[in-house]
């Protein structure tokens, strides 16, 4: 491997070794401009977002070179949240990405380091990324979490035949540490690595189907300690208990043997069909099989012990068409995903627990440009429904709801290439219909901070809006950099009443903010 | 735009109606057996008179069912689940006498019992339960005190006491009466590394040296520590109706007193634990340890009991309650002393070092108590079959909240107290928030 290769991988994984660079030239003030154009136009974002899908477009849908540097500061505070959410979130965030174009081959890489401290959080000594999982641990008591979560993403696509067959690979891996603090402790340690290839085939110039496979492995380990013992030794604090959650119902407390395994391996399928279609613009659409399957277990130098084992089945459908225009984008991106999870539960040797959940969007989204200003505007609907159903309790909990979206934004040029952008959206969230079977009988602990709490939330209404403000200048003549600061507020509107004991209620409003330094060349 | 909204919609219900929201939970139609399990076939005892009961340990529902002359019982439409299933019938002495012509003064109590019974969806096996009369002594064992107090407010581990008591009409001497807190597997993760039985406790017939030729798990039980009540014979009457109370360590522990370290140790909170110091026994094992417990003094006013084998230093009983206490009464060819111990049933062949524990012959213990955690889902397999204690107790708190089990009573004539004793401690037991040496529910 010669020297330059060794350089241009080391700017996919780490595009902050850019800033290295002693040798200043407008061509890579130049870059930096197109890069941070780029960013700006929500139609190439829609792009690029479409494109990180799958290594299958990183030839067609992605710049042969960019690379930006993003350090954000998250911020979100309010009680307008599900049973399982973080009353406060403090996060911080080092992200980078880029491509780059080596001979034929063209690459993309993206790092990403998170750090999360959450305030108030119950009932979830989780990952946040299995969220619909039938096995874990919680308690009602709150806790505070942290969470470091490093992510790594790389893609590669070579086309032979006069550029007729693309071949592309893509991996990402993920590892995280998660911990609470306080009583009862939770640690999940968890890594996720999934690899993809596809294959693509131009059928005709304007036409390209594709096909694909994925493979994915993961874990996640949960343990949970305790540093007083009488919150364990006894049922005097069951605030502080360690309940088993295995289903969608009351828990089991779990006072020993607090911790086990869940291994995952997902296998799938993608098709892709691009086609461009001249004066109507380009259509790309994808769609992907996933099936997963969780094993939780637990082993020791005795031998594995099987607690649950949970299928999970993802169907997702991506359209994205975008048409150029004279001074500008105007695209559409929809998006139908369908998730079906089934537990086999050990204990009754059968299926006890299903989640169903469904989502369709659709977003329209407007660039317009001039040497100027760029506008962006887009209007959004989202659909989607959930249903959690724990057979030997007879729970069944549905609701779908409805968002409307819109959003405009204004971004004015300097001459010296800086920029000041503004932009305004506005939401407004509404149940469509919803049903409730839970039986007074079984209510406690759960019923009553996660069920009860979380019907009144996913059935409520809410309306809020956003602000965000941008301001951009050059640095050191080599490349772009902004300040980005985003502030979106929702108030619930309405919210069910149920007549059961009700414990937990979710608050009137949420707020969410962040700052963030971005670096573009 | 009111329509394509419409539209959105209905394509999307179109999609979401194709998904199956049933599970594959569906009631268990259980078929249960029920016999008697006599030791000769000179006579029938009838089955009408069995009454069954099924309780579901995560929903704590209980139902009860009468039996018919054949003993069979069909339980419709069950929930799948973890169960424990009881069943006993109950003889009036009357009865009993006259249907076995054997002549018996008490009530005799025949029981049967299955505990954390898994009925999964299909289930369709016949569960068969074999009746067993258990031996009713005079002696019981009235009151263990095995939870200990808080850890900060209370004394911990050393205020521990078990009590036993003369639930006869004439006056017993404890001398020479022998007690044990008997083990098994108390570690459900650590099953793997044993040889179990079925019902996931030890199979003892697997340890090292175990004679081919007995049956090690039904005919004995183990001892983790082996207690012997001193005396000469007759140096230790108990009167009906009376106990005796044997401490871990026999002082007030409402009060401070100086450790053998000469540091005083205090309770925070005296409400939480018990005055000890009119114990009529107490364990002590300075003599043995090279570093005795700081709490472990020796009382001068109160014997301290014979330890034939002992685990840790100082007589602990398990906070948790995975282990279980014996009472024992041998005649003079017996000498305990000299009774075998063996290894537990590893896997793996046991190291030179590793601990045997002695084997119990079950035909001596004349009362026999299991204890087991508070969650149902920290219990363990049982260690005692039916013949030696059909159920289980335990405290509802759990370990260090000052909890004992007390065993019930029954009725008092002539102002003696008769506990309860069906040889089923789930029946025969009850609690006290705090333990009371000598005292009854």
């Amino acid at each position: 491997m010669n020297r330059k290769i060794l350089k241009y991988l080391f700017l996919l994984v780490l595009p902050l070794s850019a800033l290295a660079q002693k040798t200043v030239t407008d061509k890579e003030f130049q870059q930096a401009l197109a890069t941070n154009q780029f960013y700006a136009d929500s139609a190439s974002q829609e792009l690029l977002k479409f494109a990180k899908l799958s290594s299958y477009y990183l030839s067609t849908m992605m710049p042969e070179r960019f690379s930006k540097i993003s350090l954000t500061y998250n911020f979100d505070k309010g009680t307008y949240i599900p049973s399982q959410g973080a009353t406060k979130i403090n996060a911080g965030k080092l992200s980078t990405e880029g491509t780059v174009k080596l001979g034929s081959i063209k690459l993309f890489g993206s790092f990403s380091y998170a750090k999360t401290f959450e305030d108030s959080t119950r009932f979830s000594h989780q990952t946040r990324n299995n969220t619909s999982s039938p096995y874990y641990f919680g308690s009602p008591a709150y806790v505070h979490y942290e969470r470091s979560v490093y992510s790594f993403q790389a893609m590669a696509n070579k086309n032979f035949l006069n550029e007729k067959l693309s071949l592309s690979i893509g991996t990402d891996y993920k590892v995280g540490d998660h911990f609470s603090t306080n009583d009862p402790r939770g640690s999940i340690g968890e890594y996720q690595f999934n690899l993809n290839a596809a294959l693509g085939y131009k059928l005709s110039p304007f036409v390209r189907l594709g096909f694909g496979y994925r493979k994915g492995y993961g874990q996640e380990k949960i343990t949970i300690g305790y540093k007083n013992p009488r919150y364990y030794e006894s049922s005097s604090f069951p605030m502080y208990y360690n309940h088993l959650v295995n289903g969608y119902g009351e828990t089991k407390p779990i006072l020993n043997d607090r911790r086990y395994n869940d291994d995952q391996q997902r296998n799938g399928l993608d098709i892709y069909f691009d086609m461009n279609a001249g004066n109507f613009g380009s259509f790309y659409l994808f769609g992907n099989y996933i099936e997963e399957n969780q094993r939780y277990f637990f082993a020791n130098g005795s031998g594995f012990t099987d607690y649950s084992k949970y299928k999970l089945k993802r169907t997702d459908v991506n359209l994205l068409w975008n048409k150029k225009l004279s001074h500008g984008t105007i695209g559409t991106q929809a998006q139908y995903q369908s998730v079906d999870g089934a537990d086999y539960n050990i204990d009754f040797g059968a299926n006890n627990y299903k989640y169903l959940s469904s989502s369709l969007g659709a977003k329209v989204f407007l660039t317009t440009q001039s040497a100027k200003s760029i506008y962006n505007h887009f209007i959004k609907a989202n659909y989607f429904d959930e249903e959690r159903i724990d057979g030997i309790r007879a729970n069944d909990v549905y609701f779908n709801h409805l968002m409307l979206m819109v959003g405009s934004s204004k971004r004015w040029i300097k001459e010296n290439n800086g920029y000041i952008g503004i932009g305004f959206s506005a939401h407004h969230q509404f149940s469509l219909s919803d049903h409730f079977t839970v039986a007074p009988a079984n209510e406690a602990y759960f019923t009553r901070y996660v069920i009860y709490h979380d019907y009144l939330f996913n059935t409520s209404s809410a309306a809020g809006g956003g602000v965000t403000a941008e301001y951009g200048f050059p640095l050191f003549k080599m490349m772009l950099s902004s300040i980005k600061i985003n502030a979106f507020y929702t108030q619930k509107l309405n919210q069910k009443s149920l007549n059961r004991t009700i414990v937990t209620t979710p608050g009137k409003d949420r707020f969410s903010s962040n700052i963030s330094l971005n670096l573009y060349f | 735009m009111k329509k394509y909204l419409y539209l959105f919609l209905v394509i999307f219900a179109f999609a979401a109606c194709k998904k199956n929201n049933s599970t594959e939970i569906e009631p268990v139609d259980l078929n249960i057996k029920i016999n008697y399990k006599l030791a000769t076939s000179g006579y029938t005892l009838p089955l009408n008179i069995a009454k069954l009961k099924i309780t579901n340990i995560e929903t704590r529902t209980v139902q009860e069912f009468t039996v018919n002359d054949k003993g069979v019982i069909l339980i419709s439409k069950l929930s799948p689940g973890f169960y424990d299933i009881d069943a006993s019938s109950n003889f009036s002495a009357a009865e009993y006498s006259t249907i076995t012509g054997t002549v018996t003064e008490k009530a005799v109590t025949f029981n049967a019992s299955l505990k954390n019974k898994q009925i999964t969806v299909g289930f369709s096996e016949t569960i068969n339960l074999n009746l067993i009369a258990g031996s009713l002594g005079d002696w019981v064992i009235k009151q263990i005190y095995f939870a200990g107090s808080d850890r900060v407010n209370g004394a911990l581990y050393r205020d521990q006491f078990i009590e036993f008591y003369n639930n006869s009409d004439k006056t017993l001497y404890a001398d020479s009466l022998y007690f044990a807190e008997t083990t098994g597997l108390i570690t459900k993760s650590t099953s793997g590394s044993y040889n179990l039985l079925p019902s996931g406790q030890l199979d003892w017939n697997k340890s090292q040296n175990m004679p081919t030729d007995i049956d090690a798990n039904n005919d004995y039980v183990y001892a983790r520590a082996l207690f012997m009540i001193p005396g000469t014979g007759k140096q230790h009457p108990v009167e009906p109706g009376k106990s005796i109370v044997v401490a871990q360590t026999a002082v007030n522990h409402k009060s401070p007193f100086t450790g053998v370290d000469g540091k005083a140790i205090t309770v925070l909170n005296p409400s939480l634990t018990v005055d000890l110091s009119k114990a009529d026994f107490e364990a002590y094992y300075a003599p043995f340890l090279s570093k005795p417990l700081a709490s472990d003094i020796d009382n001068a006013s109160v014997p301290n009991l014979e330890v034939l084998s002992y685990f840790g230093t100082d007589m602990i009983f398990d906070n948790p309650g995975r282990y279980g206490y014996v009472l024992v009464k041998v005649d003079g060819t017996q000498k305990p002393k000299n009774w075998p111990q063996y290894n537990y049933p590893t896997k793996a062949t046991p190291s030179s070092s590793a601990g045997k524990y002695y084997q119990i012959p079950a035909k001596w213990i004349i009362d026999a108590v299991e204890v087991q955690p508070n969650e149902a889902t920290d219990r363990i397999p049982k260690k005692f079959g039916a013949t030696l204690d059909a159920g289980f107790t335990f405290v509802p708190l759990g370990s260090y909240t000052s909890q004992s089990v007390v065993r019930k009573t029954e009725k008092t004539i002539n102002g003696r107290i008769i506990l309860k004793d069906t040889n089923n401690s789930t029946e025969d037991f009850d609690y006290f928030n705090v333990a009371n040496p000598r005292g009854f529910k």
